[in-house]
């Protein structure tokens, strides 16, 4: 049986924690590091996204005019 | 149906994979003083066999010098800022020398042609499909919009460092300059000008995970990011004792001894990435993504490391920019940032907690409550909520936290990111309430801590240091005041699943291992070789390690002290395997089967008649092919138990109330992290733990001009750190705890180690020497002094 996948966040979105394989416990790991998170974009390598506005999963989600699908090639 | 998984930051998480048959092993448990128990976990049938504890083992667990010394202490291991290559450039960053506004013109024309100057490359906006969120404000422009003096705008790639220098200062950029604020209290007024001018955001559509879909933003202020449990209104109500507090703490710079920075070889084959970096799988994947390369073309090397402390993932403006110019130039280039931009790219975010903890009598938390402001400059992760959530058992619990936007540099993952400033605030106020309840701060915490290492921890506080004999709160006569405060740490583990490696036996006796992973100067290659070592009854020393290589199978990016506890399971997976491939291939021409032959001693011996045994060298020679190998990928852990690791540091120290000095004089620190590989390894990152919590508690503080929006003191000259004079006599008690939660149980000890609590220790010492209680840092003769009330302060914040 598939499982069915929903994307949450923009695929251009980064922390320290967007590399590796946490498996379970990676909605864990996010949580804990909660409020000290810092977040980059990948298109611009800086704290904007291409739309100056600010980058953080609360805002880098569905919606945003930026906002990238992981299976977009943009 | 809900959905079973999810992706998180364009990451797809993969579902659970079938399960694998198992077999049940007895595990060593527990903490030797409290006397060590058997755990019972069922393993994948191909895990090696539990290991004895470290007492019964002949290479895990010794103390053992770095088997690269030598060659850091020489010269001879290459960092990336030491890589030369055959025509290589060398290249700059030009900066914003503004805090906020437009670029309305780069002129890049003098820059290229001074002679060895061999390419310029712009950093220009990109935009794609993207609408910009106010476009009164912030209008479209070819270039990004500047939000901090440093910001990145371009590279110059020239024959010499020198020609590069100036070559950037020749670059001319005309700038529309914008009102800017670099103050974190000015910057949560109504009327200051605005970081990101965009209009406040609104929920997100998607929901179901990930983190929180609706921190609200108001200005230059985003939060709060809230976490509730229990009802802290009826704890309160609850509580016999309450105690409020208020702390300040400064924004702390990253001073890695090597700065950020790339040496980027572009071929139409392969782009070779020189990295100085603590994830050289993040390196590749961000090359990959930026410039729409297969991973596989993409080469990332990571020999040695000159130190990252969280700020040095992924490909970064450095890294891109270099790329970029190497493309242009047909030429490998090198980029460097220098000492004044690393001052500026990353740091520590600053904050204002303000904190309410209820109690009963006996000293039972009835409440803790957290408000917390910082700033990460135009970036976010100032929370500071991690040690009042995760220390202590409180069944009532409300932390919200604030990111507050300034022109200023960004905030980046430094070393326990949150925990020095929350542990700063709240394991004071932990004191606080613990003088409240007429209690010994070590007995308040015996009675809310429920972690077993850090009760031995505690332990070992009240009998190896001279806690017993502390004084009353300012009781010494005279200017010269000492104290004894000691605070308490909380870290988290996790493991990274991307942890692979091979290891190779060959014929004449040799044996390798390799893997991605970087050292970042922890001392990861001497913990692998001792678990190869273990494995093959061979010296450490003997094996030869190759990391921090793409070419070798992926290894963990390190970060949140993931590196040990991820890849050294994997490693004597394989190691163990390829002992198990060599005794196969070798039983028959010694007469007898591969199950009845073992190592000891550093030789293989018959199990069955003890008196036959060969070196390993005899063994490998009967090889029918050159060499074999095993590749082992981190297995997942044994248990869903969720662990935590911490410490307990002591301090004791004399402060000098007329001058404002404070002189630590000793540190007494006792830590845990699972099964210590190299306890020297270990004892040596919680001695720089500790120095670099110092240093943060005294010295560091970012010094920004308000009238120009510049870092004023990005040197380290001006930016002081802890020096020699100022090392105390440190002490170090190493806990085993075995956790029984892989092949070796092995745990990081980055974070926890030293970094999260001097602060608080000196803040509680501190009280301790003088009675008075210093909630600021850096606890510099300045704001001693106007702690004391002996002078005003003249900067607040």
């Amino acid at each position: 049986m598939s499982t069915p996948l929903v994307q949450i966040h923009c695929a251009s979105l980064r922390s320290k924690s967007s590399y590796g394989a946490f498996g379970e416990f990676h909605d864990e790991l996010i949580d804990v590091m909660g409020a000290t998170t810092t977040y980059w974009c990948l298109k611009t390598m800086g704290k904007a996204g291409p739309d100056d506005h600010y980058v953080h999963r609360s805002v880098c989600r569905e919606g945003r005019s930026c906002w990238q699908s992981c299976e977009s090639d943009a | 149906m809900a959905p079973e998984t999810a992706t998180l930051e364009g990451q797809q998480v993969a579902a659970t994979p079938a399960k694998q048959p198992t077999r049940t092993d007895n595990f060593v448990f527990g903490i030797p003083q409290d006397g060590l128990q058997t755990k019972q976990r069922e393993v994948p049938l191909d895990e090696p066999p539990p290991l004895p504890p470290n007492s019964e083992l002949t290479y895990i667990g010794k103390p053992t010098q770095r088997y690269d010394g030598p060659a850091k202490a020489t010269g001879k291991g290459k960092y990336t800022a030491d890589v030369q290559l055959p025509g290589m450039l060398y290249a700059r960053m030009v900066d914003a020398t503004i805090p906020h506004g437009h670029i309305m013109s780069i002129d890049t024309s003098a820059a290229e042609k001074l002679p060895g100057v061999r390419a310029v490359y712009v950093i220009e906006h990109v935009y794609g499909v993207a609408e910009l969120r106010n476009p009164k404000l912030d209008g479209p422009s070819r270039y990004p919009t500047i939000r901090y003096a440093g910001q990145p705008i371009a590279g110059v790639a020239a024959t010499t460092q020198q020609i590069a220098d100036d070559a950037a200062k020749l670059v001319k950029v005309r700038y529309d300059a914008k009102p800017f604020v670099v103050d974190r209290t000015e910057a949560r007024a109504t009327d200051a000008p605005a970081v990101f001018p965009g209009p406040a955001d609104e929920a997100g559509s998607a929901g179901g995970g990930g983190g929180p879909a609706d921190v609200p933003q108001k200005g230059n202020v985003h939060g709060p990011e809230r976490r509730k449990r229990g009802d802290t209104a009826k704890g309160f109500a609850e509580a016999d004792v309450l105690v409020e507090s208020e702390y300040f703490t400064q924004v702390q710079t990253h001073s890695a001894l090597e700065t950020h920075g790339f040496v980027v070889d572009w071929k139409p084959d392969e782009v070779t990435v020189y990295a100085s970096t603590q994830g050289t799988s993040s390196v590749r994947s961000e090359f990959a993504d930026v410039f729409k390369l297969p991973k596989s073309k993409i080469r990332v090397i990571t020999e040695y490391m000159g130190g990252g402390f969280g700020a040095k993932f992924g490909a970064g403006n450095e890294g891109v920019v270099a790329a970029n110019l190497s493309r242009k130039a047909n030429a490998p280039v090198k980029l460097m940032l220098d000492r004044r931009q690393e001052h500026i790219v990353s740091n520590r975010p600053d904050s204002h907690q303000m904190l309410k903890i209820g109690a009963k009598s006996d000293g039972t938390l009835t409440a803790i409550q957290l408000t917390s402001y910082g700033t990460a400059g135009v970036g976010t992760g100032a929370g500071t909520a991690g040690p009042a959530t995760n220390m202590y058992k409180c069944p009532n619990l409300l932390t919200d936290e604030y990111d507050v936007f300034t022109n200023a540099g960004p905030g980046a993952a430094f070393r326990a990111p949150g925990h020095p400033q929350g542990c700063f605030a709240f394991e004071q106020t932990i004191d606080e309430l613990a003088v409240k309840l007429n209690m010994d701060p070590l007995a308040l915490r015996e009675k809310i801590d429920e972690s077993p290492a850090r009760k031995v921890e505690r332990q070992l506080i009240l009998e190896r240091t001279n806690w017993r004999n502390r004084k009353s709160a300012g009781s010494d006569p005279g200017p010269i005041k000492h104290g004894m405060g000691i605070a308490q740490s909380v870290w988290y583990r996790f493991v990274n699943m991307d942890s692979s490696c091979e290891v190779r036996v060959l014929r004449d006796g040799s044996v390798e291992l390799m893997s991605a992973v970087q050292d970042l100067g922890g001392g990861t290659k001497t913990i692998l070789a001792q678990i190869v070592g273990e494995e093959f009854g061979m010296a450490p020393a003997n094996v030869v390690i190759r990391i921090g290589d793409t070419r070798y199978p992926i290894g963990p990016d390190s970060g949140g002290s993931v590196t040990a506890g991820s890849i050294t399971p994997a490693v004597r997976d394989a190691a163990y395997q390829a002992k198990g491939k060599l005794f196969a291939a070798v039983a028959p021409a010694l007469g007898t089967t591969a199950d009845n032959l073992a190592t000891q001693n550093g030789r293989v011996v018959f199990k069955n008649d003890p008196s036959k045994s060969y070196s390993l060298r005899q063994v490998t020679a009967k090889l029918p092919t050159d060499e074999i190998s095993a590749r082992a990928t981190r297995v997942a852990e044994y248990s869903k138990d969720r662990l935590t690791y911490g410490g307990v540091d002591f301090v004791e120290l004399a402060v000098d109330t007329e001058t404002g000095r404070i002189h630590v004089e000793k540190v007494f620190g006792a830590h845990d992290c699972g099964r210590p590989i190299n306890p020297t390894g270990v004892i040596s990152q919680i001695n720089g733990g500790m120095l670099q919590g110092i240093s943060y508690a005294l010295f560091e503080q970012r010094i920004m001009d308000d009238k120009s929006g510049y870092m004023l003191n990005a040197n380290l000259e001006n930016y002081k750190i802890l020096g020699a004079r100022e090392v105390p006599e440190i002490e170090v008690a190493l806990i085993e705890n075995y956790i029984a939660m892989s092949s070796t149980d092995a745990a990081g000890i980055g974070e926890s180690a030293g970094i999260i609590t001097l602060a608080a220790a000196i803040g509680n010492a501190f009280y301790n020497a003088t009675g008075v209680r210093m909630r600021r840092i850096p606890m510099t003769p300045a704001n001693v002094l106007a702690g004391l009330g002996k002078v005003q302060r003249e900067v607040m914040a």
